[in-house]
């Protein structure tokens, strides 16, 4: 099975980069295998970026004040309806695989799992990552570790 | 403004905040009396610059945008080189421009198929349910939408495989390259802008044999209330043709006659910007002319930037097969300059065949294989990157103190440039469908659509998660509360 990791954000967009600094944490202690890249594409991009890979896990932010958990969403994109909407610009990444699922791509992954640490901020140009988002960054890394041992892949 | 005047908004709302918003103010009569185009942009990234390292510049900017890195790299790695004195040798320029086409080919790709031509393709009163790319593959056929995907992944490897990644490039370097690539991956691209071009044919092909054909389009395209004649500017190599990469300044009045050309090192000496109060970005216009407000004609200074505004400040192409489109093209609208809003998108198609032609040509470009890659720097100073993004004229301007650290920044985007003009549009088009106080779901469509024609830039908004980015509309009294709102 081939496995993915991508932190997705901006790191010069202060906690908006936990993901990304969670796929830093995390690169050197996956096997050589799993392959792991930071990615700060809009959704079309994004979802080519996962194409080739049986599962992909997404590790991102959510605006969110009253849940400090992370949060985890799978999502297997040969079950989504499809798209009911047009596409501004780029799109989101539910758009951008509805989009491929459309087309009937044979080269999406089977599984998505994506794994979100809240932040309260607004976004703001900062290439570091507050205290409480690096707290956030190291369980992020925990989690995704955690998802490729619970499959086996270490 | 008049207070009895009611206002509509339709804003996309986004995981951070909304990056986009229509602002409709109606009379009391219920008819459009103004729109605005507004960009709550995040501020401060000039001042997030200084101090930095200079040749970090291109590694940062590209992630503004999470739609188009590669123009950002490349204006600021050309700012740089103007910073440095340090000209890219051949060779360099060469892998430069390679990537870069195969950058302008993707993305127009990716609108067409994905954003602009679902509107046409499948026609701007259908059912936003079937709007979009599947309706796109309902009328050409699925066999159609695996080619989009393949040749999308084409121009992805082939940015990598300069670029040096497959996400955000990192080769661009002050006064050149710090890679080449191997004789084998210049056969992989060949491979690739071989059938690149040949899907280009393909679409150039569905776009006369469908939306030429349509009724719809051809009326959006001969609509006077469709045509805004500007100032156009664009870039042009010194025969007159169009180069997405390098090139002079040229600007061209309403009636198609020469306004100005400077090298893009003195673009700066053409525009001034303004502020409004009800929106961050500022509002470049001709200098010159001057700002008469969000009017066109030739004592207006407003100006528009990208695909339209490039054919219509060239006086050829430069490629052989989308020459031949560019001269059906003028033929269609009786000569040039075109002032039709809606020839965007016919301009981007033929701008993506002349991208897949240079790539053609690049690729076997004798300066590719052999020579330096980096001139050696000079003292570092003040410096202009000028670049067509596939939206428009994209502008880095920095200056360096020293030591090469950021003293100060000014980046002028291709949204920006057209924030005047896609208000002009969105007004036009509300003007038309907006009638006594009726707003309804059809006006998204069609305010929707006059804005995508210039494909604004608004990458941020579209980083959501989960799902879709909705669109709202919100109509307000004239005491401002809202008493309707439409959502999707």
């Amino acid at each position: 099975m081939k496995h993915l990791v991508i932190g997705w954000g901006n790191p010069l967009a202060g906690d908006d980069g936990i993901g990304p600094r969670a796929a830093e944490l995390i690169a050197n202690r996956v096997p050589e295998d799993v392959q792991v890249c930071v990615s700060s594409h809009a959704g079309l991009r994004l979802v080519e970026r996962m194409r080739g890979y049986d599962r992909v896990l997404l590790a991102d932010v959510r605006i969110d004040k009253h849940n400090s958990e992370l949060d985890t969403t799978i999502i297997h994109p040969n079950e989504l309806i499809p798209l009911d909407h047009s596409v501004r610009h780029d799109g989101s990444l539910m758009e951008a695989l509805q989009v491929f699922r459309s087309m009937n791509d044979p080269h999406l992954p089977t599984e998505i799992v994506i794994i979100t640490a809240p932040v309260a901020a607004p976004r703001e140009w900062r290439a570091e990552l507050s205290p409480s988002g690096e707290r956030a960054a190291h369980q992020l890394a925990d989690a995704l570790l955690h998802q490729l041992e619970v499959t086996a892949v270490v | 403004m008049n207070e009895t005047l009611r206002h509509v908004s339709i804003d996309p709302i986004t995981r951070l905040e909304g990056h986009g918003r229509i602002e409709l103010f109606l009379d009391d009569q219920g008819n459009l009396a103004d729109a605005f185009f507004q960009i709550p942009e995040l501020r401060g990234f000039e001042r997030f610059c200084r101090g930095r390292q200079g040749e970090d510049m291109p590694q940062i900017t590209e992630r503004i945008c999470g739609v188009c890195p590669e123009a950002h790299h490349f204006a600021s790695t050309k700012a740089l080189d103007d910073c440095y004195d340090a000209p890219p040798p051949p060779r360099a320029r060469a892998l430069r421009e390679l990537l870069y086409n195969a950058y302008t080919f993707s993305d127009h790709l990716l609108h067409f198929y994905y954003l602009g031509g679902p509107d046409f393709l499948v026609g701007p009163y259908a059912p936003p349910q079937e709007r979009n790319i599947v309706g796109v593959i309902g009328k050409v056929g699925l066999e159609l939408g695996k080619q989009v995907i393949k040749h999308r992944s084409y121009g992805q490897k082939t940015i990598e495989l300069i670029g040096g990644r497959p996400i955000h490039p990192v080769t661009g370097i002050p006064g050149g390259q710090s890679k080449g690539i191997t004789q084998d991956e210049q056969a992989e691209i060949r491979t690739m802008a071989a059938s690149c071009l040949e899907f280009a044919k393909t679409t150039l092909d569905v776009f006369h044999s469908v939306l030429l054909k349509d009724d719809s389009y051809k009326r959006f395209i001969s609509e006077k209330a469709q045509m805004m004649p500007t100032y156009y500017m664009g870039l042009v190599d010194s025969e007159g043709s169009i180069n997405y990469y390098d090139g002079d300044v040229r600007v061209v009045a309403p009636d198609g006659s020469l306004f100005a050309q400077v090298p893009s090192s003195e673009v700066l000496g053409l525009i001034e910007e303004r502020t409004e109060p009800w929106t961050y970005v500022k509002i470049p216009y001709l200098k010159d002319v001057g700002w008469k407000g969000f009017v066109s004609g030739p004592d207006s200074g407003v100006y528009r930037v990208g695909p339209l505004a490039r054919l219509n400040v060239c006086t050829q192409i430069g490629t052989p097969l989308a020459q031949v489109q560019y001269e059906t093209f003028l033929e269609y609208f009786g000569g040039g300059p075109v002032h039709a809003t809606f020839a965007y998108h016919w301009a981007r198609l033929i701008e993506m065949l002349s991208a897949a032609e240079r790539v053609a040509q690049l690729v076997d470009d004798p300066n590719l294989m052999t020579g330096p890659l980096r001139t050696p720097l000079g003292t570092p100073g003040e410096g202009v990157g000028v670049i067509e993004a596939a939206r428009g004229v994209l502008i880095h301007h920095y200056d360096l103190d020293q030591k090469g650290r950021i003293e100060d920044v000014n980046l002028i985007v291709a949204t920006t440039h057209n924030v005047a003009g896609i208000s002009m549009s969105i007004k036009d088009m509300a003007q038309s469908v907006v009638k006594n106080g009726n707003v309804d779901e059809g006006i998204l469509n069609l305010v929707e659509m006059s804005f995508r024609n210039y494909d604004p830039c608004l990458a941020c908004a579209t980083h959501a998660l989960p799902g879709q980015m909705p669109l709202v509309v919100q109509v307000h009294d004239e005491k401002g509360n809202i008493c309707q709102r439409i959502e999707r």
